[in-house]
């Protein structure tokens, strides 16, 4: 009888599938874009929806540069659970409770990553896109977010 | 050439009474040989391994920085108190670091200095500290005021950097370092890097005995144990080989270019709708077939003319009508009506040619603004590779770290795109690296020549505009000279006179192109002949390389057949000079046998064993550009006998002015008979150093 045996092949998987490139990310999203080194769920997701392409950075950019007082229709990111889960364990980042909503808090072995992670001046694009949008208040992007337009 | 002086590592601990209690080893190696013998697990490849970390030489070990040494030397180790029974006390460690003191021929000594795990961030494990002094010294009088210097070990350029260690060790070594080709360096070529050379030097205890120079690291060498080969027994072959490889990239170089000439008689064809003759589509030295070269027109269904007929009937219709008296419109009527109609007729094929012609280029521009783009990608996701690579062999986050939750200690994946349900399995971040630089070396490749084919069709397509033109002005002049006045003259046969004119001016034109191009061809040959007869020229000197060779072949032989080497008699095993296996053993079935054979295939296991041995030991005897210290880590390997160990041992003492390291365990089964008696081995031997470790304690005590 013929034996079938099948061989899986390992595949080339872009980096953004990486739970380590992202916690990199999460962690300077944190810093760079939340209030009080913590952010909201909602910044983590959106900011990371901003970093997918050119289009959404420029949206995001200009609400946080207030040219711009509402957003476009945006999704959540793809395995920031698992991200999460990545930085607590490792104690990067913490969970808090400010006002009845879970926050995002960089712990400070989180915050010595990212300074080495400059030391040797990686990621260098996507951190100076973070860095540059600057503290967006949750109030600014709650207010965006009641009056989605097409474009 | 160097040797190992002293081995010294220091570890700071939790229950270190101040910043000078420290725990660790301490050992003193001599010239010639060395024996570090004691049973297992009592930390041998401890020893072992902090060799290879102090000279950056980790990676042949399988791994970057610390990540290569025992968890002894950077988490915690137990020492045992004197009786068996009591427990043993844990120790954490807070810091540690590794000196060896090494001297070369010139007798100058220094310290190298490597952390294994450091509190401190300027001091990374990445680099090395030399000390110009002796590691007496350093324990008496301290560190102040004597000078030291710092180089990185992994990172670029470690071998070509001037802060590179490599780079320093070899010149501390009295070795330069030659060029060879390398596939994976922009320019082609690299240094021969030195953790290459010393997998011929340290054979490591699982993988090293599997092949030879099997821990050699990958850098894109090509053939890199041929090259280890021919810069140890400093072998001529090496230069010319790059040399010949320098040639032979020139000689690709010619042919490619003159592909390109003959595409530009193609596309001058085009242009001029001519067509050119004779054009040799393989390159040829041969100046009269290039000559040949010649142009030629088509003026009817299967009638060809030459060049020079061609422009002078051009010429002649230019004569004829400037002879002809000037027409009237009406004296023309009829030739006017027949000319518009075929003009017109003609005009509307080209004009459709040019439509599906533009629509092609559409096609093609859109496909490279795509490419472009996804090269875009490409190189971004390249760079983040590498960042995140960075990331972990630099230690910022550990990869191999705490991935599990502290609660319930289930694991937390690091991969977004598996789900508990299926599993897609996924190349490492340093395969999918190569994947991607692959990848990308194909969009280049391909853009280079959509580019090229985009440039040329753009040139045509501006000439088949530039002809419809011509047919617009003349069409229009005919259509003029329809609807005017009789007695008028026929504007017409002046416009066609001016397009005659012009097309004689082209042709001048082309003329020249096509002999510039000519003259290219011969230049192109006149090099590519030129070049053949130096490439032919290099192998003459290769006679010097045969003579050491030679000594080499006798001298492994009979190292190999003293440690009772027998699957094969002694004139079946010789050394082969050519491709497969270039420089390394071979079985041959008689002598002019032409399909010589693995040794590895034709060897017991044990007794290939020993060929890794006599192979490693002559190199060692007669390379010229040998460092001059080789390290066996358990060579006991496969069954070998002690009879063969023992004969081992013997050979390596006769040895007095190398250095070379032997670890072995003592008391262990080497085959189904015999145990590694120590007692044995050393009976009668030669000048030896041994290091005999405790049967009890584990290698790391209080200093």
């Amino acid at each position: 009888m013929i034996n079938i045996q099948l061989d899986p092949k390992p595949l080339s998987i872009s980096i953004r599938y990486n739970g380590y490139y992202k916690l990199v990310l999460l962690l300077a999203i944190i810093k760079y874009c939340g209030i009080g080194q913590k952010a909201s769920l909602e910044l983590v997701h959106i900011v990371f929806w901003s970093l997918r392409s050119e289009t959404n950075y420029q949206v995001l950019d200009d609400l946080s540069k207030q040219v711009r007082k509402n957003l476009i229709p945006w999704t959540f990111e793809h395995g920031i659970e698992e991200v999460l889960s990545l930085g607590f364990v490792n104690a990067f980042i913490e969970r808090i409770i400010v006002t009845n909503t879970l926050e995002i808090k960089i712990t400070e072995k989180g915050i010595q990553i990212l300074k080495s992670i400059q030391e040797f001046q990686l990621f260098q694009e996507e951190l100076s896109k973070i860095s540059s949008l600057g503290k967006i208040p949750k109030s600014r992007l709650q207010s965006a977010n009641k009056s989605w337009s097409i474009i | 050439m160097f040797k190992i002086n002293n081995l010294k590592t220091i570890i700071l601990t939790d229950k270190s009474e101040g910043l000078s209690d420290h725990y660790g080893f301490q050992f003193q190696f001599n010239e010639g040989l060395n024996i570090i013998a004691g049973p297992n697990s009592r930390g041998k490849t401890t020893i072992n391994s902090c060799v290879f970390y102090a000279l950056g030489m980790e990676e042949l070990l399988g791994a970057h920085n610390d990540k290569a040494l025992d968890k002894a030397l950077k988490e915690e180790f137990t020492i045992k108190g004197d009786n068996e029974a009591q427990q043993g006390v844990n120790y954490k460690v807070l810091s540690s670091k590794i000196i060896l003191e090494i001297e070369n021929e010139k007798k100058e000594v220094v310290c190298l200095e490597r952390f294994v795990k450091t509190s401190d961030e300027t001091k990374k494990t990445s680099n090395i500290t030399i000390y110009n002094s002796t590691l007496e010294h350093l324990d008496g009088q301290g560190y102040e005021g004597i000078k030291h210097q710092l180089y990185f070990v992994n990172q670029r350029g470690n071998n070509d950097d001037v802060n590179g260690f490599y780079n320093w060790l070899s010149n501390f070594m009295g070795l330069n370092l030659p060029q060879v080709s390398n596939a994976s360096r922009v320019d082609n070529y690299s240094p021969l890097y030195l953790q290459t050379v010393f997998s011929a030097l340290f054979i490591e205890q699982t993988k090293g005995w599997s092949d030879f120079f099997a821990t050699m690291p990958f850098f894109g060498i090509t053939k890199a144990k041929e090259k280890i080969v021919e810069f140890l027994l400093d072998l001529n072959e090496i230069h010319l080989s790059t040399r010949k490889d320098i040639l032979n990239k020139f000689k690709n170089s010619l042919l490619e270019e003159w592909k390109r000439k003959i595409k530009a008689f193609q596309y001058l064809e085009k242009q001029y709708n001519a067509s050119i003759l004779f054009v040799p589509e393989e390159l040829t030295t041969e100046k009269s077939e290039i000559d040949k070269i010649s142009i030629l027109f088509s003026i009817g269904e299967e009638e060809k003319v030459s060049f020079d007929y061609y422009i002078s009937t051009k010429k002649q219709l230019v004569l004829d009508i400037e002879n002809q008296p000037l027409l009237s419109v009406k004296e023309n009527r009829e030739k006017t009506i027949l000319e518009f109609n075929k003009q017109k007729q003609e005009y509307s094929d080209i004009k459709d040619y040019i439509d599906r012609f533009e629509s092609k280029l559409s096609v093609d521009r859109s496909q490279s603004k795509n490419l472009d783009s996804q090269l875009v990608v490409i190189e971004s996701e390249i760079k983040d590779h590498l960042n995140l690579q960075k990331v972990f062999s630099e230690n910022i986050i550990n990869e191999n770290g705490a991935n599990h939750c502290p609660t319930c200690s289930q694991l937390v994946t690091t991969n977004l795109i598996s789900t508990k349900k299926i599993n897609i399995p996924q190349l490492t971040l340093e395969e999918n690296t190569n994947f991607l630089r692959s990848q990308k070396k194909i969009v280049e490749s391909s853009l280079t020549s959509l580019k090229e084919t985009i440039a040329e069709k753009e040139m045509l397509f501006s000439y088949f505009k530039n002809t419809l033109r011509q047919k617009e002005i003349l069409i229009k002049s005919l259509s003029k000279d329809l609807i005017s006045d009789d007695r008028a003259f026929a504007e017409s046969e002046i416009v066609k006179r001016l397009q005659i004119e012009r097309e004689i001016e082209n042709l001048n034109v082309l003329k020249e192109s096509v002999t510039e191009l000519k003259n290219d061809l011969k230049d192109l040959a006149t090099k590519y002949h030129n070049n053949d007869l130096e490439i032919g020229g290099l192998a003459n000197s290769e006679k010097k390389d045969e003579d050491i060779i030679a000594s080499f072949e006798s001298e492994y032989k009979n190292i190999l057949f003293s440690f009772g080497y027998e699957s094969n008699e002694k004139y079946q095993i010789s050394i082969n000079r050519k491709e497969p296996f270039k420089y390394f053993p071979v079985y041959k079935n008689y002598a002019n046998d032409t399909n010589p054979q693995s040794i590895r295939i034709n060897s017991s296991a044990s007794d290939f064993v020993r060929n890794i041995w006599a192979y490693t030991i002559s190199l060692m005897t007669v390379g010229a550009n040998h460092p001059g210290i080789i390290m066996f880590d358990e060579p006991g390997q496969h069954r070998t006998n002690l009879a063969s160990l023992k004969q081992l041992l013997v050979t390596c003492s006769k040895i007095t002015d190398r250095q070379i390291i032997i670890f072995t365990s003592i008391d262990k089964k080497i085959n189904e008979d015999e145990t590694i008696d120590l007692d044995f081995l050393l009976q009668g031997l030669g000048k030896h150093n041994l290091i005999r470790l405790s049967d009890s304690k584990k290698v790391i005590k209080k200093l």
